[in-house]
């Protein structure tokens, strides 16, 4: 068989079955949240001398647009590992499907590239809808308002008068211009990148013609990601101290942002890798104990496979841990400032909502991953009810098997998140006091209430999601599964 | 295969005398027919003249004296030439079980058939199961085990082309109605 | 005709207190019983009409080409499915009235239930999947894993304890099924074409182990295969033809057979 032409990848790329269109829809729904997410933190780049004002106050401050920057990128983190993660859901038609090339004679790089295009074009039609979105939303928000804004100015001898001004303000930067290639480098950006994290994850899968076999390292490792996240952790709430040691206040806030961001990268990586240990700890903590069935089936499910339920609960680990660092930096930003003032607290909401978005974008891959297991294992599920196992025992094993790894991922990255933006923001902020003239120190408070709130309902979405996989299992126990050949 | 052959296979490895190889031989074919003492003592006799065995006097203190035969290297040439030749698969399996199903298959309606089949069935089932139970006795030896294995695999033979006998009549009702 | 260390079902029949049953079988008292049981998959009617008793320690075969519905059968009689028409009935219970509450724990309790492959939790260690049944009715985890040892051990393959499926050869695997499938001491298995999967002789050695087991322990068999070899392993033989059973039966005087 000669290499397949780009017209056969294409077409063996979008067959398929119910499960590869869903798999290829959320591809296209995670690359849309993606370059809307892109185009954001662009548009925010893009302002400049004549752009503005805002309604937001935090666009029309130079020095805090990097910021707002940062925070758009960081939440593609979730988005983007979403993408990548798509392609691993091997759905079990497809497995046979690309099986089946192999058998036919295609090389394990031609079906690799078939996996890759998939990935890319689905990303790309997300990309390409998300930023037709993008514009057709900057149209239609661009219209100005009257509104009071502070406007702020520097005054020669250090200090600061602060004027309150009545204007025309837009809510976003929709005035900003995008030149051509600026578009098309926002169009192009995700697809890559998902094909690039597409062909990584596939790394560790094995098509052959025989079926397709995912290498999973029998025990995960336990003391990178602990360090990583540990350390990372560290820094961020000793951030005051390593500042001062390396005089980091004196030096420019680009330096500033990226050593910050690095640590903030190395909790994320503590995340991610971290997943699979916490995974296997709990089964080998579990299985040996329990006297329930379901908790010795979830436990030794957790043992031999960790990665696959970390896997499907990164994206919202992800999201619990901006999320806490969101709730966190809030509470810094709003102390001390006027009740009414709601400008910050409408920039904290809107990060909410996306927040809220990722959280259930992310759960949808949960979705993926436990129905896939249920057809997965369909026949000994039925095997199992045949015997008498109650489905109710498998529906508890399924739901143990998503939040035993869960549970404690979820409050380690609430507590990171927490601890880290405490530490990089601080837990006292000075505020001017108008009325006395003087300025006072406030403690930041612990934003308990709000980041329980989203671990808890974090969890609880996940438990949801996975009792609904619960009905791939009523329909998967069918006793049809039990006949044999003859 | 000649019983010559047989016993020179039972003395490959001991010398015995005549009565020794005969009850040797029935312990090891449970299945077949035991072999009459004449018999062994004519196949000897040709064996030892084609210079296969040798055969020695042997002292008996209260009773006649004993011929003890042994293989020759001769006799464990021609053995191993034996073993070495393969089978010829019998081409002419005239079994009165396929010659009868035949018959009632062509002789008589399709009941009277299926019926005769079916009782047949049941009557090879039956005499499997015996062998079965046979194998599984705790006292059974690998030869009475080997026996029955060889009688099982044949009786499951009969049995599967009897079922593909039916299913053929089946069809071809099918194919003549439609 | 009697062997040593094999007790013929009539010793084992006799040796068990025959429960009261409505419908007495033709070789003792019966522990289960389908009548004019119909099953159809939607549109596909897979039985139309079949018969079976099993007595108290008998071992039945039920045999026929594929697609008669000797599975369906089975199925129908161990209570997973639910017949369309007809009734099944084990000891006093008319099961086939029940609700898939009541006939879980019933297969659970009562029942084995041995495949031919794939029912295994291929996670759990051998030992854990034969003390999954004990830890489903309750039992505590250090008894259910020393009572599954003593299982294993019947069976030959307590050096495999710790192993898991994935690294078992077939005939290992279906002797640790089997193990599983009895553990409860059940009083009916049900085995669908147990040794479909494996070669000549690790299915000699798994069906005359499960055999040698049950006979012990006085369980009736139902066995599904489509191998007289197989069949022959039991009491007495049902065929199934198109969804229909016939018995299997000779009167050997009229047929002239000596066997
Ligand atoms: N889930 C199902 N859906 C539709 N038809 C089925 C299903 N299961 C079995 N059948 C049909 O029912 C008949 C009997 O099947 P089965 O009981 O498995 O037979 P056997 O075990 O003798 O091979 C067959 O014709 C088969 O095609
Ligand atoms: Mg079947």
């Amino acid at each position: 068989m000669s290499s397949p032409s780009l017209a056969t990848s294409l077409r063996l790329a979008i067959a398929g079955s119910r499960s590869d269109r869903m798999r290829i829809a959320l591809t296209a729904i995670g690359a849309f949240a993606t370059t809307v997410l892109f185009c954001l933190a662009a548009s925010v780049a893009f302002i400049g001398e004549a752009s503005g004002p805002y309604r937001f106050d935090v666009l029309n401050q130079p020095g805090l647009r990097p910021g707002v920057i940062i925070s758009m990128l960081a939440l593609t983190i979730p988005t983007l590992v979403f993408v990548g993660q798509c392609s691993r859901f091997g759905a079990p038609s497809r497995d046979r499907r690309l099986a089946r090339l192999r058998m036919a004679g295609a090389q394990p790089s031609e079906v690799a590239r078939i996996v890759a295009l998939e990935t890319g074009l689905a990303s790309l039609l997300g990309s390409l809808a998300g930023a037709g979105t993008f514009f057709i939303a900057k149209r239609q928000f661009s219209t100005e308002h009257v509104a009071t804004i502070t406007t702020q100015t520097e005054l020669g001898g250090g200090g600061i008068q602060i004027d309150e001004v009545t204007t025309t303000v837009r809510l976003l930067p929709t005035d900003v211009t995008f030149t051509a290639w600026s578009i098309v480098l926002l169009v192009a950006v995700v697809p890559l990148l998902a094909t690039m994290f597409s062909s990584i994850a596939l790394r560790k899968v094995i098509v052959s013609p025989f079926g397709v076999a995912r290498t999973q390292p029998t025990a995960p490792p336990t003391v990178l990601p602990a360090v990583l996240f540990g350390a990372g952790t560290l820094a961020l709430v000793g951030w005051s101290t390593i500042s001062e040691a390396l005089d980091l206040h004196r030096r420019a806030l680009p330096i500033v942002v990226i050593v910050s961001f690095c640590f903030f990268i190395m909790i994320v990586a503590g995340l991610i890798t971290g997943g699979g240990s916490i995974a296997a700890a709990a089964g080998h903590f579990i299985a040996p104990r329990t006297d329930r069935p379901s908790l010795l089936i979830a436990g030794r499910r957790l043992i031999s496979a960790p990665y696959t339920s970390a896997r499907a609960t990164t994206s919202v680990l992800l999201a619990v841990f901006i999320g806490s660092a969101v709730q966190a930096t809030r509470e810094a930003f709003l102390v001390g400032t006027d009740p009414t003032d709601t400008f910050y607290a409408d920039t904290f909401d809107l990060l909410n909502v996306v927040l809220i978005a990722a959280i259930v974008l992310s759960a949808a891959s949960l979705l993926v991953t436990t129905t896939e297991a249920v057809v997965e294992r369909r026949r000994n599920l039925a095997a199992l009810t045949a015997a008498g196992t109650p489905r109710s025992t498998l529906a508890r094993s399924l739901l143990a098997e998503t939040l035993i790894p869960l549970v404690p991922s979820v409050l380690l990255a609430a507590t990171a998140g927490v601890l880290s933006a405490r530490g990089l923001f601080g837990t006292r902020v000075e505020t001017w006091d108008p009325s006395t003239g003087r300025s006072t120190w406030l403690d930041v408070h612990v934003p308990l209430v709000e980041t329980a709130t989203l671990a808890v309902g974090a969890i609880i979405v996940c438990a949801v999601v996975s009792s609904v996989s619960f009905g791939a299992l009523q329909r998967s126990v069918d006793v049809s599964e039990l006949r044999t050949a003859a | 295969m000649t019983t010559g052959h047989v016993l020179m296979g039972l003395l490959a490895h001991e010398d015995r005398h005549g009565y020794e190889l005969k009850s040797e031989h029935d312990v090891r074919f449970p299945g077949s027919r035991p072999l009459a003492f004449g018999q062994v003592y004519a196949a000897l006799e040709r064996l030892s003249r084609k210079g296969f065995v040798d055969s020695t006097e042997v002292e008996n203190v209260d009773g006649p004296n004993r011929t003890v035969y042994s293989l020759t290297a001769e006799g464990r040439d021609e053995l191993l030439d034996w073993l070495s030749r393969t089978e010829v698969p019998s081409p002419f399996l005239t079994n009165p079980l396929a010659v009868k199903t035949t018959m009632a298959l062509l002789a008589a309606d399709r009941a009277t058939a299926t019926d005769f089949m079916d009782r047949q069935r049941a009557a090879h089932l039956q005499r499997m199961r015996e062998l079965t139970k046979q194998k599984l006795a705790s006292g059974a030896s690998l030869s009475d085990v080997l026996a029955a294995d060889f009688a099982l695999a044949h009786l499951d033979a009969d049995v599967r082309w009897l079922e593909a006998a039916l299913e053929r009549i089946v069809h071809l009702e099918q194919e003549v109605t439609t | 005709m009697t062997h040593p260390g094999i007790a013929s079902p009539e010793q084992s029949r006799t040796g068990s207190m025959p429960r009261e049953s409505a419908d007495p079988s033709p070789s003792g008292s019966t522990v289960l019983s389908v009548r004019s049981a119909v099953y159809s998959y939607g549109s596909e009617l897979a039985l139309e009409g079949a018969n079976v008793s099993l007595g108290r320690g008998e071992i039945l075969a039920i045999t026929g080409p594929s697609g008669s519905g000797k599975s369906t059968l089975m199925l129908v009689a161990a209570g997973v499915l639910k017949p369309t028409a007809g009734q099944v009935t084990y000891n006093d219970r008319i099961i086939s009235n029940e609700n898939e509450r009541q006939r879980s724990r019933l297969r659970r309790s009562d029942f084995g239930i041995l495949f031919q492959f794939g029912q295994l939790v291929p996670e759990l260690t051998a030992v854990e999947n034969v003390a999954l049944p004990l830890l489903l009715s309750g039992v505590k985890r250090a008894k259910a894993r020393a009572a599954a040892t003593a299982w294993l051990d019947r069976f030959d393959v307590a050096d495999l304890a710790t192993s898991r499926p994935p690294e078992m050869s077939g005939g290992q695997s279906q002797r640790v099924a089997a193990a599983r499938a009895l553990v409860t001491e059940p009083t009916v298995l049900f085995a669908d074409e147990p040794t479909g999967a494996l070669d000549t002789v690790s299915g000699e050695l798994v069906m005359s182990e499960i055999v040698r087991v049950a006979r012990e322990a006085g369980t009736s068999i139902m066995l599904i295969t489509h191998s007289a070899k197989v069949a022959a392993y039991g009491d007495r033989e049902i065929v199934v033809r198109d969804g229909r059973t016939t018995e299997s039966m000779i009167d050997l005087e009229a047929t002239g057979t000596n066997a």
